[in-house]
């Protein structure tokens, strides 16, 4: 390709990207725009400017919904539960990615049973009651751990046969213990995959709201999610604030999305085959 | 290496579990929990919470949930003895042994002095076995009748139509003059059922002692002649285009802001949209009224003592606290200040002599009704109505879409009632 | 054995036990309540065997139409989604400027609750007042102004609209993902050879990408046979029960208080969609011969 033609086909698949993105934002400009209006304009739900820009919107909901102590709650869970899921997910993904035993294939199977399997909240509750981990933070880390199982170790199961077998031989040799082995080895090189299910268990938990209602009994404990159900009235709602509420929530897991993508890079095998 | 990893991994496991022990509690504060369904509190209620925490320093943790999950999360927390302090439910005589069996789990509140502070006629429904376990504290407008634009009406030359065959003449006319006559929705799929759920007191004029007997199942809706009418004549209704084109898509939100530009005519409603339209449309200056349902001729007040109330839990640690917030909240100044501060109330349905705010539109219609015609309905009178009102809902916007034939929506009720009947065991279906 | 040394068992033991103890057990516990009599109206539990079940297969045909609108549902918002993921995917692997704003946003939809999402495209899609018809009729294509929702010929394929909407970029960040694993090598290496765009998709990219196809296979299906919330939000299975499917009907039985047969669809339903899966990453999983 001549350089003008490779010009040429990257501004058309920048365009073509921006009007994708266009597209896809317009759903989000409602929610934006109607954030800032007062309660009966936003009840139209259309995309005309607010008469006044009512920033207070804002801090109305950070204060009615209680955002502050909600948002770390939020944070506490999806950061902790999404850093255990990662441990726990590659280390199981990579022993049973390699070693394809009977008793390993049945497991495996075991596990991607979970990502069909209905949650049953009653007996939820009563499990964690008899573990003692009910209405507790520990008890809904835990949970949500658990419950990324099934679709952490699936798709890490995946990406570790995108590892070379032969590196691990090198290990070997090499003298590493398994915990060195896979840490120091294997997990760099499983990065883009790591990376991409930390961030869809993140959203997945930072979204949840069902849980909490079943598991945690005190507000002081709830996650974001919940403050939204604060702003709706039998026949009509505030809507404004509702937006400004989804604003607020949504915003964290976009940030840790983009930032996260910054964390994928390809193309890291090519040294390591050859040498 | 693998040493520090490991240490890492375990103080980070440390961390997170201490985390859910040591984390701050409530000291020696006592707090109740309330948990209650999206839409049945609004601001002002967390108001006064607040106040009440700072004359008694008890707080109150009000949990608000979404409404789909409310039933069920409820009934699994009773289910595993996990229940809030106080918990609300919509209330529902034939049914509040199966929802919350008081017996086992509510405190009992009969000898309480705030209960006289209740309307007498609301009293059963948060009782059981004669014994009381529940506050009500709702409002007693005319419920869902219709809300209707008078400036429009007269400049046609109307009246509020009192029988069916007004009302369509009417509609005929407002749909010739370029406005749609009803606003009607039936996306959120319940608001289509009012207009055959709340002339229930005109099926049992028609029919006396109607409501014992499908409570017997001594007779079924399917045979019940005025029923099947009211059905044929809301699907008359919705053919000759009196809800407008396209009224399926509907889902409420735009209820107010067509009323205000005149857009559309009438819906079924609240007295409450005044407040709404006048927030919303300062300078709108059309005149609004009331008028009864008028399907098949329909002329009784819609009779409802049921409504969302507060219930204690039995098991609970704080029962002592719980009782002295019930009393904070029916003291006088507390029950004026909420109905002065509520978005929509017009009145609050107590015994108490507070200030009421009762709309002209609201007086009048009520002087208008004698006594006698004030009917309980339907989905207060008949047994296994209530709980399937969303079904009915779909049923009846498959009867406007021509899918199903109003015989084959009163079928389906009955069958689904057989169904919630036999499961319970009801002796009357065997 | 150097296994042991190398890929020791007791790195699957914490995954093990948090599932077994808090996904298998509550889990399990739940689908012996769908052969139980368990309801909302009793609290005793009678273990009555397979009546859920014959009562939902004999009952009023209508759970046929469900099953069909759910299999459709599946089919077509998997080929809906992944298609286009994939190429996006492959655009937005290119260092263009902005790539990761754009694949941030392409994502977004994935984080809003389904509430939301009903909320905002059942005020965009209404046939009068909504953003879309107002747009078509603005540039005078007033014939394209449907009644999206309402509307028995265009109300499955707005679903599919939505629901892609939704999707598409949570399928994308799979593949991009997959993308980032292939070695660029391979890629250099047919650029020598002159090999063009589909020659390079055809035998690099779509082989190297079977973790991936799997992944977004799985879970697509996955996701259609229990799809319940976009449908529930945006139509409640209206018109009429035009867009009704499993979950949905699932949703009805819990409503009306007969958990167990509601429990039983589930069961049904978790039965089926094990099948499907396990034969499905088994196929995909069969070892690939080294490049």
């Amino acid at each position: 390709m001549t350089i003008n033609q490779k010009v040429i086909s990257r501004i058309i698949k920048q365009l073509i990207a921006c009007i994708l993105s266009g597209i896809v934002l317009v759903p989000f400009l409602v929610i934006i725009v109607n954030s800032l209006k007062t309660e009966s304009e936003a009840a139209l739900m259309d995309l005309s400017l607010p008469k006044s820009f009512r920033w207070e919107n804002y801090s109305t909901a950070i204060e009615r919904g209680k955002l502050v102590t909600s948002f770390f709650n939020s944070s506490l869970y999806s950061v902790t539960a999404t850093i255990i899921s990662i441990l726990v997910n590659s280390m199981a993904a990579f022993v049973l990615s390699r070693r394809r035993t009977r008793l390993n294939q049945f497991l495996y199977l075991f596990i991607l049973l979970g990502i069909m399997l209905p949650i049953n909240y009653i007996a939820l509750i009563r499990v964690m009651q008899v573990l003692h981990l009910l209405n507790t933070r520990t008890g809904i880390i835990l949970l949500y751990t658990a419950i990324n199982i099934p679709f952490g170790t699936f798709i890490l199961y995946g990406f570790v046969e995108t590892v070379p077998r032969e590196l691990d031989e090198a290990g070997l040799i090499d003298g590493a213990s398994p915990l060195e082995l896979f840490f120091k080895i294997v997990f760099p090189l499983l990065k883009p995959a790591v990376v991409t299910v930390a961030l869809l268990s993140f959203m997945g938990i930072w979204n949840d709201f069902m849980l909490p209602l079943y598991v945690l009994n005190r507000t002081s404990h709830w996650p974001m999610t919940l403050a939204v159900y604060n702003f709706f009235g039998q026949y009509q709602s505030e809507w404004n604030l509702i937006f400004a509420d989804i604003v607020l929530t949504c915003l964290p897991v976009f940030i840790v999305y983009l930032l996260g993508q910054k964390w994928i890079v390809s193309g890291m095998v090519a040294g390591a085959i050859k040498g | 290496m693998k040493r520090c990893l490991s240490i890492f991994l375990i103080a980070f496991l440390l961390l997170g579990l201490t985390g859910g022990v040591v984390y701050p509690q409530a000291k020696k504060d006592i707090t109740i929990t309330e948990m209650v369904s999206q839409g049945w509190m609004r601001d002002v209620d967390l108001e006064l919470a607040k106040k009440f925490t700072e004359e008694t320093g008890i707080k109150v943790d009000i949990q608000i949930v979404p409404a789909a999950q409310h039933h069920d999360l409820l009934k699994a927390k009773l289910n595993a003895g996990e229940a809030p302090d106080i918990f609300w439910i919509q209330t529902n005589p034939f049914a509040i042994r199966t929802e919350i069996d008081p017996e086992k789990n509510c405190v009992d509140f009969t000898n309480e002095k705030w209960v006289k502070v209740m309307n007498p006629l609301r009293i059963p429904s948060v009782s059981y076995n004669n014994k009381v376990y529940g506050l009500m504290l709702w409002h007693n407008s005319p419920e869902f009748v219709f809300f209707y634009n008078k400036t429009l009406f007269k400049k046609l030359g109307l009246l509020a139509p009192t029988t069916y065959r007004t009302f369509i003449n009417a509609c005929e006319k407002i749909l010739k003059s370029g406005v749609t006559p009803i606003y009607e929705f039936t996306s959120q799929g319940w608001h289509q059922v009012l207009a055959f759920a709340q002339i229930g007191g005109r099926y049992e004029e028609l029919h006396p002692g109607l409501y014992e007997k499908l409570n017997n199942n001594q007779i079924k809706f399917a045979e019940v002649p005025a029923m099947l009418q009211a059905l044929k004549q809301m699907k008359e209704i919705a053919d000759r285009g009196y809800y407008g084109k396209d009224f399926l898509a509907n889902d409420g939100t735009k209820t107010v802001e067509l009323l205000a530009t005149g857009k559309v005519a009438m819906t079924l409603g609240n007295p409450g949209l005044v407040k709404e339209i006048k927030k919303a449309h300062p300078d709108c200056t059309y005149e609004w009224g009331l008028f009864l349902i008028p399907i098949i001729d329909n002329q009784t007040y819609p009779f409802n003592p049921n409504g969302p109330a507060r219930f204690a839990y039995k098991m609970g640690k704080n029962i002592d606290a719980v009782k002295k917030y019930f009393e904070f909240l029916t003291r006088k100044e507390n029950l004026q200040y909420r109905l002065d501060n509520h978005p929509e109330w017009t009145n609050l349905d107590v015994t108490t002599k507070i200030q009421q705010h009762w709309l002209p539109m609201e007086k009048e219609l009520m002087a208008r009704i004698p006594k006698s015609k004030y009917k309980l309905v339907l989905q207060s009178g008949v047994k296994y109505f209530n709980e399937q009102w969303m079904e009915v809902g779909k049923d009846i916007e498959a009867m406007y879409i021509g899918v199903l034939t109003p015989e084959q929506v009163l079928k389906n009720i009955d069958e689904r009632r057989a169904k919630m009947a036999k499961a319970i065991g009801d002796p009357a279906w065997k | 054995m150097n296994q042991d040394k190398m890929y020791p068992q007791y790195f699957t033991f914490m995954a093990l036990g948090l599932y077994i103890l808090l996904f298998i057990i509550p889990s399990f516990i739940g689908i012996y309540y769908s052969f139980t009599n368990w309801n909302r109206y009793s609290s005793e539990i009678r273990f009555t065997g397979l009546e859920n079940y014959k009562a939902i297969f004999s009952s009023s045909g209508n759970y046929l139409s469900y099953i069909y609108n759910t299999f459709k549902f599946t089919v077509i918002s998997n080929i809906v989604k992944i298609i286009p993921a994939l190429f996006l995917a492959i655009l937005l692997s290119e260092n263009l400027k902005g790539e990761n704003m754009h694949r941030a946003i392409l994502f977004f939809p994935a984080i809003l609750s389904y509430l939301v999402i009903g909320l905002i495209f059942r005020s965009i899609l209404h046939p009068q007042m909504g953003l879309v018809n107002n747009v078509f009729r603005s540039l005078g294509l007033d014939f394209m102004a449907k009644s999206w929702l309402a509307d028995p010929k265009w109300v499955w394929p707005s679903i599919y609209m939505v629901d892609a909407w939704r999707g598409v970029g949570y399928v994308m960040t799979i593949f991009i993902a997959g993308l980032h694993s292939i070695p660029k090598y391979y890629y250099e290496a047919a650029d020598i050879d002159g090999a063009g765009f589909l020659p390079k998709l055809t035998y690099i990219t779509i082989p190297m990408l079977k973790p991936a196809i799997t992944i977004n296979l799985v879970f697509g299906i996955t996701y259609g046979l229990r799809v319940f919330d976009i449908i529930f939000v945006l139509t409640n299975g209206g018109p009429g029960r035009m867009t009704e499917v499993i979950n949905t009907a699932v949703f009805k039985e819990f409503a009306l208080g007969t958990y167990g047969v509601g429990t039983a669809l589930s069961t049904i339903l978790f039965m089926f969609m094990g099948f499907i899966s396990i034969v499905l990453v088994r196929l995909m999983n069969r070892r690939e011969i080294g490049l």
